[in-house]
């Protein structure tokens, strides 16, 4: 009888947690993530988190970075110093970031005040308010969560703009103005930022911009990032992304993982 | 316990309190990092004001963590 | 980078030195947004200073790198003929570039293709410069202030010239900032504002401009499969559009070449970019848009002539070293030896070395590649603490850039040394851990936190409000 083959995952939030859970009994699961939590951008308090972190049936890793695979070896490092892992597969499921600057083509300068929708709601959860007129670019989860983190940091108004349109409910909140199928073409303003440009021609003052829009994967592990030997991508890349995509995109991935195992065990 | 931290509100667990050269050393861990906080006589007044301001809060989590890793 | 080199090369003499930034850190113009070419020299003109001074500085990388802890990598340069217009124009090309003294050869489109796979198909022909180098210029420009600092000169930052005194034809002193310095010599190595700081010193008239160039940074993903710097065949007005693979394996795409009016101009426009991003498409197909990560732009300092080395000629103690345009990393250790050497004519102490003068940097090890990770996290536990995931920058490194001779007083100075918030994502995932560092090294409190000049902090205490 065969041992089960190890593979490695790169992320512990929900899609990579979905993931290991659907492998558990055909692969020896490691979880790796830099955070020393799970449950990635839905929490480590969420059910979701609660429920599959201890029953996915992996070796979780927390708190340490994965940095790069050769096709055979993950090597994370973390408190303890690197550690190499032999993997038969890898699976990347290490979320997704908004769009920056140059993804959206906003021209200008590069004044200071310009932030992703993640560094704007960390910072203002940690007393700093990135801007008290910030206009933010964007009409999903990390927009509206951008609108309601910074308004109750002490933002005194915020302009949202939403090339998508609004993906949420508009919010209820007479300091915040929408404008829906618009962008931002370009800022200026130096050293911080004071004006942005929407394509529409108009000119809005603001001082900071916050990049909520569109989704781009995170990568970072060198030798799988855009694609790699034996390397699986799960990312669930949609804003804003529910928990069932989440668990989709893992078990789609596991799926990926075992016709990529058998194929291999086949001589 | 909770600690607010640059990359999020993390869970801190502590495992245990003791006394050390004048300092209540607390350890534990912040998620899977280990962690300890020594608190003495010093940081009382800053405490009192830390209460209100996470980012120091965070600090001396963070500065526990590079207590840590100098020993 | 002009006035650092200088200011490295003077260092170790019995010269006291002080370095005098306008800017809140050093390297924040032209030096921190160039190709990082480190030319031969075979494209520059026969006959010029320009051409002297890179071709003396061009061995000498090696061994200077090594000294200042900076990435460097000869490994050449193909200028790429696509059309059969661009392929006649090589043999003279080439006869130029043998005039200059550099290493040049022709090869056919085949033999670019084989020493550099990612070569269009249509790529007819090229000239190669095998002596051309790839060099980390933020590193290389930091590096020799760090040296100089450690050596004893100081280094004063946020400190504009306000006003320059003279005794009759010598300069006595100058008051830049809140400090006014008595001294024997200036030596004007101001970049785009060259002219301004010749004009308080009642020096010669000449006008400097700023020359925007408009980049591309994409991703080491790209970049790393890169072997040679990729251009295409240079024409008198400019050298053209470069692929250059960084020495962290990133991959510049530019520069233009448009002379402006206004000096703080550095906006990037669509249309502009979107020329960049075609000619360099044309050279190399596989570029594309998914890997790009920044655009920027950065001015040059124009003057005419260029390369004005030389004391002025109403001011018999200032030095000029201004309007280097476009090749100032490529000839700065020559240029500073040449200052020295201007220096030394005025009769300033700066002919020997002191006896303990350092002459080398002691390397700071980074996580990014390295073959060895075990003996860094042996060496400093914070080695374990990836802070920027995709430039793989540790907390140990961010530790210790704040511990160097002239740290960083702001994120992009943190950005500078380490790289860190410099990667894929731009900081979307660690500029906050990033600037929680900075505030515990530089003791600020976090709504002190600046990402360029001290009053562009990162935000306000929400407290305040």
């Amino acid at each position: 009888m065969s041992d089960r083959p190890p593979v490695a995952i790169v992320g512990a939030g929900i899609t990579g947690l979905a993931c290991a859970h659907a492998l558990r009994d055909v692969a020896r699961v490691t979880v790796v993530d830099r955070v020393p939590v799970p449950g990635g951008v839905h929490g480590w308090e969420a059910a979701e988190t609660r429920e599959l972190a201890p029953a996915c049936g992996a070796q979780l890793r927390l708190g340490e970075t994965a940095i790069r695979w050769d096709g055979l070896t993950l090597l994370a490092i973390g408190q303890d110093g690197p550690q190499q892992m032999g993997a038969a597969a890898l699976v990347i499921a290490t979320g997704a970031r908004p769009l920056g600057r140059a993804e959206l083509g906003i021209a200008g300068g590069r004044p200071a005040g310009i932030v992703a929708a993640t560094v704007a709601c960390h910072l203002a959860e940690n007393g700093l308010l990135v801007g008290r007129r910030p206009l933010i670019v964007g009409g999903g989860d990390w927009a509206m969560r951008a609108v309601s983190e910074l308004r109750a940091a002490g933002a005194e108004r915020a302009t949202l703009v939403c090339p998508d349109g609004l993906l949420r409910e508009r919010p209820n909140d007479g300091a915040v103005h929408v404008r829906e199928h618009d962008r931002v073409v370009s800022v200026a303003g130096t050293p911080r930022v004071r004006t942005a440009t929407l394509a529409s021609g108009e000119t809005l003052g603001c001082d900071a911009v916050v990049l909520a829009h569109g989704v781009a994967a995170l990568r970072n592990v060198d030798g799988a990032v855009w694609a790699g030997d034996r390397a699986v991508y799960a990312q669930p890349l949609a804003d804003p992304a529910t928990v069932a995509q989440a668990r989709a995109a893992g078990a789609e991935a596991a799926a990926a993982v075992r016709s990529l195992i058998d194929r291999e065990e086949r001589p | 316990m909770k600690v607010t931290s640059p990359i999020g509100e993390l869970p801190f667990v502590v495992h245990g309190v003791s006394l050390h050269d004048r300092h209540v050393v607390v350890e534990g861990e912040l998620g899977s990092w280990r962690s300890r906080i020594e608190v003495g006589a010093e940081d009382l007044p800053m405490l009192g004001r830390a209460l209100r301001r996470p980012l120091i809060a965070a600090g001396l989590g963070l500065a526990g963590i590079a207590l840590l890793r100098r020993r | 980078m002009v006035g650092c080199a200088v200011a490295w090369r003077l260092s170790g003499t019995a010269a006291r030195v002080t370095l005098i930034e306008a800017a809140h850190d050093l390297c924040e113009g032209a030096s921190k947004g160039n190709t990082g070419i480190a030319t031969s020299g075979g494209d520059c003109h026969p006959g010029t200073l320009e051409l002297e001074l890179v071709r003396r500085s061009s061995p000498g990388w090696e061994a200077l790198c090594a000294r200042l802890d900076t990435p460097f990598h000869r490994i050449g340069t193909l200028a790429v003929a696509l059309t059969e217009e661009d392929e006649r124009r090589l043999p003279e090309l080439l006869r130029d570039a043998q005039d200059t003294g550099a290493a040049a050869e022709i090869v056919t489109g085949d033999q670019a293709r084989g020493l550099e796979p990612l070569i269009s198909e249509e790529a007819r022909a090229a000239l190669h410069f095998p002596d051309d180098g790839i060099i980390d210029s933020i590193r290389l420009t930091i590096g020799y202030a760090e040296l100089a600092a450690r050596n004893g000169v100081e280094v004063l930052r946020g400190a504009p010239v306000h006003s320059i005194e003279r005794d009759g034809d010598r300069i006595v002193a100058v008051t830049a900032g809140d400090r006014w310095i008595a001294t024997r010599s200036v030596v004007n190595a101001a970049g785009v504002e060259a002219d301004t700081i010749s004009r308080l010193a009642g020096g010669e008239q000449f006008r400097t401009w700023p020359r925007q160039g408009q980049y591309w940074l994409l991703d080491r993903e790209l970049g790393g499969r890169f072997r040679k710097v990729v251009g295409g065949v240079p024409t008198p007005v400019t050298r053209g559009i470069y692929c250059v693979p960084t020495t962290n394996r990133s991959l510049l795409l530019g520069p233009t070449a448009v002379d402006r009016e206004d000096r703080t101009d550095r906006a990037v426009d669509a249309e502009t970019l979107d020329h960049v991003f075609d000619a360099a498409q044309r050279l190399v197909p596989s570029i594309a848009r998914e890997y790009a990560i920044k655009t920027f732009a950065s001015n040059r300092p124009a003057s005419d002539p260029t390369y004005r080395i030389a004391v002025d000629a109403e001011v018999s103690n200032l030095v000029h070293a201004a309007g280097i345009r476009s090749t100032g990393v490529s000839s700065s250790p020559a240029i500073a030896e040449m200052v020295r050497g201007l220096l030394e004519g005025l009769g300033l102490p700066v002919g020997d070395q002191r006896p303990h003068a350092i002459t080398e940097l002691e390397p700071l090890p980074r996580l990014l590649g390295h073959p060895r990770p075990e003996q860094l996290f042996a060496r400093d536990p914070r080695y374990g603490q990836v802070i920027c995931a995709c430039e793989q920058v540790t907390a140990a490194e961010i530790a210790a850039v704040h511990g160097m001779a002239v740290p960083p007083t702001s994120l992009e100075g943190v950005r500078k040394r380490t790289r860190a918030t410099g990667g894929r994502c731009q900081g979307a995932f660690c500029l906050s851990g990033v600037s929680f560092l900075h505030s515990l090294h530089a003791g600020r409190r976090p709504p002190q936190i600046a990402v360029s000049e001290p009053e562009a902090t990162l935000g306000i205490g929400a407290h305040d409000v």
